[in-house]
């Protein structure tokens, strides 16, 4: 029985190799999607992340009116109140900083003065990449006009109400508000205010995990901070968390659309060559058939060679997909490159699914292999 | 060895009936050498297809060794074909991817290899063994469909044509292993046009029209 499957596939080696083909195109694109989609994921949060902070948690009693013109809550909260997101598992909130701002005037122009502390992360969440910069102390930030109006520049020596400050970096234009800030530590900028253990926002991160379109997600990070901090309200940015999560969303659309469309042209693409066989071996299965071959053998050749169509597919598609991501992957996502790699557990998937996928699409056609009365075929002589 | 009973056949073409078998009977005796005749369309095909298990017919009943093939189930059918009928076509039907030695071992039950040895020494074939049917004479083609007919030792064998594509000498030469076959024992059923076997022949059938002619 093996010889004739073997022999066979040896005589018609285009039919065979195009069902291979086949199987290695379907195969490759779901192995180059699946070894670069963790990148693929990263490199996206690493970039919407850049978008910046999507929600602001300040005081409750802040009048939103002030709030809105000058930028900021005029009033305070304990800086401690940011604390107490680390008791809190599962939250859906990310990249907490304690912030305060003033407006103040320096060297006669109006600039807005920012502390900021380290981020924190409420637990049970990986160790992540800071979003802020961290500022060392005795060390300042500076806004681009600042920078450009006083003509400052990094190293430059800075005195801030009787503080002295190193310019650790002057920022590049950022079209916002950020220009014209002063950046320092936040205990530094506290101290300068007279503000010690105050704060007036906590900036932080919402992953918008549960953005489906059916779920209001400022009603959930409203609910969230309830439980968390009811002295405080929070704003979302939903521009911000719009984007950020079209953007998520976008490529796994883009291959929940493109990957069903493979595997039907696949399937029909090997059902056809199957079907092609079955026509071509018309008077072989009728010779079988007379020489004490049941309907089950015939279908047991048939989808013998549909199986190692698809066991072949699937470790050269395997070996081709892999390839692909690891040559093109770090060129599309330069950042989390390092993610690509092979994932040998496809390997194992790819075993399973694309031989049970060539048997399925060669099914009808074994199935009309054996029922073509064999009589007809040998009668046509 | 074959009963047929009021066995009928018919095929529908262009929206005609045609009766390939028309309630026709048919008694051979085990070690007959039958030979049957007739011109095309007359039926003889679709009467051997019947008598091989290959072929419903419409109505009545078809024994073969005693056994009311058509009452057997298709992979018993299948099992019965293998172990007790050979068939001989005029187009060889070899596979064309095997070998002789491999396409005789297709319908081999059991390890046959001793068997298929000595089959291919008495067909002249043993020096052809490895060879692919494309390489091989017209005459070397019906001898190792022969030889892959003989390899389970079938109580019958039944011959469409056999020396349909042959020059005289490779006829006469397949119908001596077929008479060779008879005097063994065996059951021959062969259809032809050619008048070779008439001198193995036990009886010689006419056929016209579905029916025997008498």
């Amino acid at each position: 029985m093996a010889l004739l499957v073997i022999k066979e596939i040896f005589h018609r080696k285009i039919n065979f190799l195009l069902g291979v083909l086949a199987i290695i195109t379907a195969v490759a694109l779901f192995i180059a999607f699946f070894t670069s989609s963790e990148a693929s994921k990263r490199e996206t949060i690493r970039l919407t992340r850049d978008m910046g902070f999507n929600l602001r948690i300040i005081p409750k009693s802040t009048d939103m009116n002030d709030f809105w013109v000058t930028g900021f809550s005029k009033t305070t909260m304990p800086e401690k109140y940011v604390l107490r997101f680390k008791k809190f598992k599962n939250f859906s909130y990310a990249h907490l900083v304690a912030t305060l701002h003033k407006q103040v005037t320096w060297r006669n122009k109006k600039i807005i003065l920012t502390g900021i502390s380290s981020e924190i992360e409420p637990p049970g969440k990986k160790k992540k990449t800071p979003m802020i910069f961290s500022i060392q102390p005795g060390t300042a930030y500076l806004g681009y006009e600042v920078a450009k109006a006083f003509h400052l520049k990094k190293d430059d020596s800075i005195d801030l109400f009787g503080k002295k400050f190193q310019v650790a970096k002057t920022l590049s234009e950022s079209g916002s508000d950020d220009d014209i800030r002063v950046f320092a530590p936040l205990a530094e900028v506290q101290d300068i205010l007279h503000e010690k253990g105050r704060i007036n926002e906590i900036k932080a991160l919402e992953c918008l995990c549960l953005m489906n379109g059916q779920t209001d997600p400022l009603k959930i990070v409203r609910q969230q901070l309830t439980q968390v901090l009811p002295e405080a309200k929070v704003i979302l940015n939903q521009t911000i968390a719009v984007a950020r999560e079209r953007q998520r969303k976008m490529f796994e659309n883009y291959f929940a659309l493109l990957l069903p469309f493979v595997v039907l042209v696949c399937a029909a693409w090997v059902g056809t060559l199957a079907m092609m066989n079955v026509r071509e071996r018309k008077q072989e299965i009728g010779i079988l058939r007379a020489l004490g071959y049941s309907a089950e053998k015939i279908t047991v050749l048939f989808l013998s060679k549909a199986l190692l169509i698809g066991i072949l597919g699937a470790v050269f598609g395997f070996i081709i997909g892999t390839a692909l991501s690891l040559k093109f992957g770090p060129e599309v996502f330069k950042v989390t490159a390092k993610l690509i790699k092979p994932n040998y557990s496809l390997l194992i998937w790819s075993l399973i699914a694309a031989p049970l996928f060539t048997a399925l699409a060669s099914f009808i056609p074994a199935m009309i292999a054996v029922s073509t009365d064999p009589a007809l075929t040998l009668r046509e002589d | 060895m074959i009963d047929l009973q009021n066995v009928g056949k018919i095929y529908h073409a262009n929206g005609k009936k045609v009766a390939a078998l028309d309630d026709l009977s048919l008694h051979i005796e085990k070690g007959e050498f039958v030979v049957v005749r007739g011109p095309s369309g007359s039926g003889k095909t679709t009467l051997l297809l019947t008598i091989g298990a290959m072929l419903k017919p419409d109505s009545g009943e078809v024994a073969v060794a005693g056994e009311n093939i058509y009452s057997l189930k298709g992979g018993e059918r299948a099992k019965f074909r293998a172990a007790n009928i050979g068939f001989v076509f005029q187009m060889f039907h070899l596979l064309p991817y095997l070998t002789v030695w491999e396409n005789i071992m297709v319908p081999a039950l059991k390890n046959q290899k001793s068997e298929a040895h000595e089959i291919l020494e008495d067909l002249g074939l043993a020096e052809r063994a490895h060879h692919k049917p494309f390489a091989l004479s017209a005459g070397e083609r019906q001898r190792t469909a022969v030889a892959r007919a003989l390899i389970n030792h079938p109580k019958v064998i039944l011959a469409d044509e056999p020396t349909g594509n042959l020059d005289p000498e490779n006829a006469a030469d397949v119908i001596d292993h077929l008479a060779a076959f008879h005097a063994n024992g065996g059951t021959v059923v062969v259809v032809t046009h050619g008048e070779q076997a008439d001198h193995y022949a036990t009886r010689v059938i006419r056929m016209r029209e579905g029916k025997i002619d008498a």
